[in-house]
């Protein structure tokens, strides 16, 4: 029986390669997405564990939280000061000991755009440390800087950006715009950067200056004597210290950072790897179709099989046997191809300037074993029902050459596929309304099981949508298009299920533009009805994580006298037990002339005097009321006792918790950076515009955005996360067409005798090639209305479950929705290509024969 | 032995009888199949015409080359040298696109088996030539055609709801529906029984005497030819013989000579 599988293998090459290109494609997209942050990892690992050499000990502060995951490469510690240098110097085994200081600075490159910033990698200012061993830096060309008018730049943007020794440079900060001359190009070990970050190098009090306090530094570096352990050293230094402070090995340090960007790395994996889940969902489809219909062509070749002796169960493995040669070798060919995807990637993202480190590519075991399971388990289960139907073909069908009854009747498939789809709709409903602690995972199944409910039931609606989408068709071409729309209902579980593959895909992207339309039309409302400010400024692209602009900026702005009311924002993470919180600190005067807080109890002016304001829904929940007492941590100062000054109504371009600047500079202590600047103006807007945009100036990369500006581009940050989702979509999309492609492939083949038939009596190419172009584009059109129907409703469900405090704007993107009708049928035509063009190149005797 | 009248050259067979214009003829037809020394010669040099509104078949044993001719002088297949004319025209001009639309406005056809496209009606079935060339059916005509094969009240039937003799009686309407220059038939009653051939069969001949076609039409079963003006004796590739008027048992006994 295994040489019969493998005949029938081979006797279907080209079938079983267009199938196998389904799971290949699911396969890679996973396979590939292991490979990428696998590498990403190895990398970072790497460059930590280099940064490290050298170093034995640091000396920090210590904070009573710890951070895990996204922040915990960020926390702002209190800083340690100069004197403590001298104290560990001293103790014995210490062979070298400097204070470093890292914080946001930012180069102005020679066209007077800031370098990088904004969403790319982050820029750096950090302190030269003169003792070789202990630094992280080495020189590539010129040397270190040795006073405060030197700075030294990262070899990367040195050479990128066209900058040679003596240059001045302009350098932004928490300070005002500043001058500096190049005297050096810096690496990292072998590295020209750290991992895409720019870095502007200065001596060390300039540094301190610059992106930290004077006298302060952020941790102090220990090598020890040659026979001095790190874990004795690290042990001597932290008996002497004063108990604020405490010796960590410098290894540990460096694992702790690698481990907190693994942490956001694995948050970036899972996000790919659903999306590969449902690449291979989709993939799932077609196997299931291409192999329900082979073996319906193959009936004879099955019955001749039971005629001559093979059992029931022969069969169904044989045909069993063949998904899983199918999938085995589609899946080693993903993770070939995922390898070029991966390599793909990294181009890419060099290409986009995120300049990683080039670390060869990593292949895990673990990717192997789970790609090869995965891409093989999901051919095996998708070929399980065709395979029993195959087992079910009667010996004598051999003889009588009846065709095996794909029409095998609708009840019982309407009856599971209603119970499916019940099942389906309640682990929605219950994981978005119920919220229980898996409610992703149980989301996801959910709608998974909708879909294959969708896709049992719709070859009932497949006649008449046919019918319907089908109609322009006749009155285009025909006859031609009236043999296309009968073509594509003739077999409607086959264009059911063909139309599924797609609908998923379409589905998708009607769900995810269905919640960013709401998302963005109540962002929308949130910005008109909070932000009273006439002009907002802030660097374009919006603020990456850690960084922001100098409140000089803001200070400069209040003094000129054609603005009314100026206030700076900033935002922040404090801890709340163990969770992590948001809060945004505004000018206690000026700030409620800027934002409208809406407040319900208390009063704004409570900021002055060092409170803070909540919501009334948070004040509700946690039964504070104004003059109670909020429990605040934060990383610098510690726990925080803060009295409740006020309530006002939920608002999300607030957040939660508001406080003044001067409580942020309090419990924030280094180089704070204003987000964004919110000004009233005073004089006509063409003056106060004048104003602001003279005052900006000196600061590059600022912008200044009117209210509407201000409201389109935070709804744009939504469309830009909405656009990478598409993209990502577009794979399960992208094998949806090749399973049209390769049903209409099938059926080009079933009706051989036709096409020579309708050849012979006087359709010409043309006419052939329009004929299955119809076909496919109602296919597509079916598949695009499900999938847009099956959207709107989880669309809308996911929708209503999430709680925006203000309330939320429904709203659906109609005109998304007609482009995706449109790039169906366009799909259509594509697919249709290969297809047509064969049956319009089948021999027309030889067609007639067959 | 052969009986001494019996006409047993190899002959170019001009159209004895029947005068009148040409509506199809080959001339020095040459079929070669594969290169080299597994060549085929299908046809060996077959110059045959047939008259208009004669109702003529093609026999002879397999192999004898009837079909090729019959596909050659359909413009389904194409010459190796020789000359194919359907009325004036010359098939050896015209590209693929100009053959499909000669096939679709000048000649009928009718197959031994899967004749319809089983998701159009009878109907559709019928006008499908003349739909593909976005043309509408002369209702006189159409009605004249489907009462002749009587077959109006199977005009809403798919082909799945018909049997053999009625699809068949169908695809006759349908080569009849364009009023084409010639109708080819290849083996038309293959898949019959022997009273839905008589009626194709004699569809077929009505088609010639009261509508004034033109059939041509392949076979192996000496009755079927009996219902023919004429026969053309077709062996390894050239006329053998004709015969005009003939009857079952004239055919039988020519061809007992002719299978020697």
């Amino acid at each position: 029986m295994l040489k019969a599988t493998v005949k029938g293998l081979l006797a279907h090459k080209v079938r079983l390669i267009m199938t196998g290109l389904a799971i290949v494609l699911g396969v890679s997209f996973m396979a590939g997405t292991f490979m990428l942050t696998d590498t990403i990892n190895h990398t970072f690992n790497a460059l930590f564990a280099q940064t490290a050499v050298g170093k034995d000990t640091t000396v920090r502060s210590r904070t009573a939280f710890t951070s895990t995951g996204f922040d915990a490469a960020d926390v702002q510690r209190a800083p340690v000061p100069d004197s403590l240098v001298a104290s560990v110097r001293a103790v014995s085994g210490v062979k070298a000991a400097d204070g470093t200081v890292q914080g946001y600075a930012q180069l102005v490159g020679k066209d007077g755009k800031p370098i990088g910033g904004s969403n790319g990698p982050p820029t750096f200012g950090a302190n030269w440390v003169p003792d070789r061993q202990l630094s992280s830096f080495t020189v590539r060309t010129g040397r270190g800087p040795a006073n405060g008018n030197e700075v030294a730049i990262d070899a990367t943007t040195f050479r990128t950006k066209g900058f040679h020794l003596g240059d001045r440079v302009t350098v932004l900060s928490a300070h005002a715009p500043r001058q500096f001359t190049v005297v050096g190009s810096l690496g990292f070990g072998s590295q020209d950067n750290l991992a895409g970050a720019t870095f502007a190098i200065f001596d060390g009090p300039t540094a301190q200056a610059l992106v930290g306090q004077p006298g302060q530094w952020d941790a102090i570096e220990v090598a020890a004597q040659s026979g001095v352990s790190a874990a004795d050293l690290t042990q001597r230094i932290g008996d002497v210290l004063p108990a604020k402070y405490e010796a960590v090995t410098a290894a540990s340090v460096a694992a702790n950072t690698a481990k907190s960007i693994e942490h956001n790395i694995s948050m970036f994996t899972t996000f790919l790897l659903v999306f590969a889940g449902i690449a291979l969902f989709v993939g799932a489809f077609i196997i299931f179709n291409t192999f329900s219909i082979l073996v319906t062509q193959r009936t004879r070749e099955l019955a001749l099989l039971r005629a001559v002796g093979a059992s029931r169960r022969q069969v169904t493995w044989s045909v069993i046997g063949e998904a899983g040669i199918v999938g085995v070798f589609a899946s080693v060919a993903g993770i070939g191809t995922g390898a070029l995807l991966a390599l793909g990637m990294q181009a890419l993202f060099k290409a986009l300037g995120l300049g990683l480190p080039t670390s060869s590519l990593q292949l895990l075991p673990r990717t192997i074993v789970i790609s090869l399971v995965v891409g093989s388990v999901v051919t095996l289960v998708s070929a399980i029902v065709p395979a029993l139907r195959a087992s079910r073909v009667a010996p004598v069908t051999a003889m009588t050459g009846a065709a095996l009854a794909e029409q095998s009747p609708m009840r019982g498939r309407s009856v599971a596929g209603a119970a499916v789809g019940v099942i389906g709709a309640i682990a929605v409903a219950v994981g978005l309304f119920s919220k229980p602690s898996n409610a992703a995972i149980i989301v996801g199944v959910g709608a998974g099981l909708v879909f294959i409910a969708v896709a049992m039931l719709s070859p009932l609606v497949v006649a008449p949508m046919a019918r319907v989408l089908g109609a322009p068709l006749p009155r285009v071409g025909g006859m031609t298009g009236q043999l296309s729309q009968q073509n594509a209902m003739r077999n409607p579980k086959r264009t059911a299920s063909t139309a599924a593959a797609l609908m998923v895909g379409v589905a998708l992207v009607t769900v995810i533009g269905t919640v960013g339309a709401t998302v963005r039309a109540t962002l929308g409302r949130i910005v008109d009805q909070s932000v009273k400010a006439d002009y907002i400024v802030n660097p374009p692209g919006g603020n990456g994580p850690g960084s922001g602009f100098s409140p000089e900026v803001a200070k400069s702005l209040a003094a000129r006298p054609e603005l009314a009311a100026v206030s700076a924002g900033r935002q922040a993470t404090w801890h709340s037990g163990t969770s992590t919180k948001d809060l945004i600190a505004v000018d206690p005067v000026t700030g409620p002339e800027v934002i409208d807080f809406a407040m319900t109890s208390g009063s704004v002016g409570s900021l002055a005097r060092g409170e803070v304001l909540v919501t009334d829904s948070i004040a509700r929940s946690h039964h504070l009321h104004v003059g109670d007492t909020l429990t605040m941590g934060f990383d610098a100062t510690g726990t925080q006792h803060l009295t409740v000054g006020g309530t006002y109504q939920p608002n999300e371009f607030v957040g939660g918790y508001v406080v003044s600047l001067a409580t942020y500079d309090q419990n924030y202590p280094k180089g704070a950076l204003d987000q964004w600047v919110f000004v009233k103006d005073r004089a006509s807007p063409a003056v106060a515009l004048a104003a602001i945009n003279q005052t900006i100036a000196p600061y590059a990369g600022l912008q200044v955005q009117n209210q509407a500006a201000f409201k389109a581009s935070e709804k744009n940050q939504i469309s830009t996360l909405l656009n990478l989702v598409y993209v990502l979509l577009a794979f399960s999309i992208l094998i949806a067409l090749i399973g049209i492609v390769n049903t209409l492939a099938l059926s080009v083949i079933e009706r051989t005798r036709e096409l020579g038939l309708l050849r012979a009596v006087g359709m010409v190419r043309r006419q052939v090639r329009r004929m299955i172009r119809g076909e496919a584009i109602v296919v597509c059109l079916i598949g695009a209305v499900l999938g847009i129907s099956v959207g709107l409703i989880l669309g809308l469900a996911l929708v209503s479950a999430i709680h925006f405090d203000s309330g939320t704007v429904l709203s659906v993107p109609f005109s998304t929705l007609v482009v995706v009708l449109v790039l169906a049928g366009f799909a259509g035509v594509l697919a249709a290509i290969g297809p047509a063009r064969r049956a319009a190149n089948l021999d027309v005797l030889s067609a007639i024969a067959s | 032995m052969p009986p001494s009248s019996s006409p047993l050259k190899i002959v170019s067979v001009p159209d004895p009888g029947l005068s009148g214009p040409t509506a199809a003829s080959a001339t020095d037809a040459v079929k070669v199949y594969g290169k080299g020394e597994t060549a085929v010669r299908a046809l060996a040099g077959v110059t045959v015409s047939f008259a208009a509104r004669g109702f003529s078949a093609i026999m002879g044993p397999s192999g004898s080359g009837k079909s090729t001719l019959m596909h050659c002088l359909a413009g389904l297949d194409t010459l190796t040298s020789g000359r194919i004319r359907i009325g004036d025209t010359d098939l050896s001009t015209l590209d693929d696109r100009a053959l499909t639309i000669l096939r679709r406005d000048r000649v009928g056809f009718i197959f031994q088996a899967f004749n319809l496209v089983p998701t159009l009606t009878a109907l559709e079935n019928i006008t499908l030539p003349l739909a593909l060339a976005g043309r509408k059916a002369d209702p006189a005509w159409l009605d004249a055609v489907i009462d002749t094969l009587k077959i109006r009240d199977r005009l809403g039937h798919k082909p799945a709801e018909l049997s053999g003799g009625q699809q068949q009686r169908v695809a006759c309407a349908r080569a009849l529906a364009t009023r084409p220059d010639i109708i080819f038939a290849d083996e038309p009653t293959g898949n019959l029984d022997s009273k839905a051939s008589a009626e194709v069969l004699a569809f077929m001949r009505r088609s010639v005497d009261d509508l004034d076609q033109t059939v041509v039409m392949v076979t192996h079963d000496p009755v079927a030819a009996g219902y023919a003006d004429r026969i053309v004796f077709l062996a390894d590739g050239r006329v053998m013989d004709e015969m005009v008027a003939p009857s079952a048992q004239k055919v039988l006994d020519r061809m007992k000579v002719l299978g020697d």
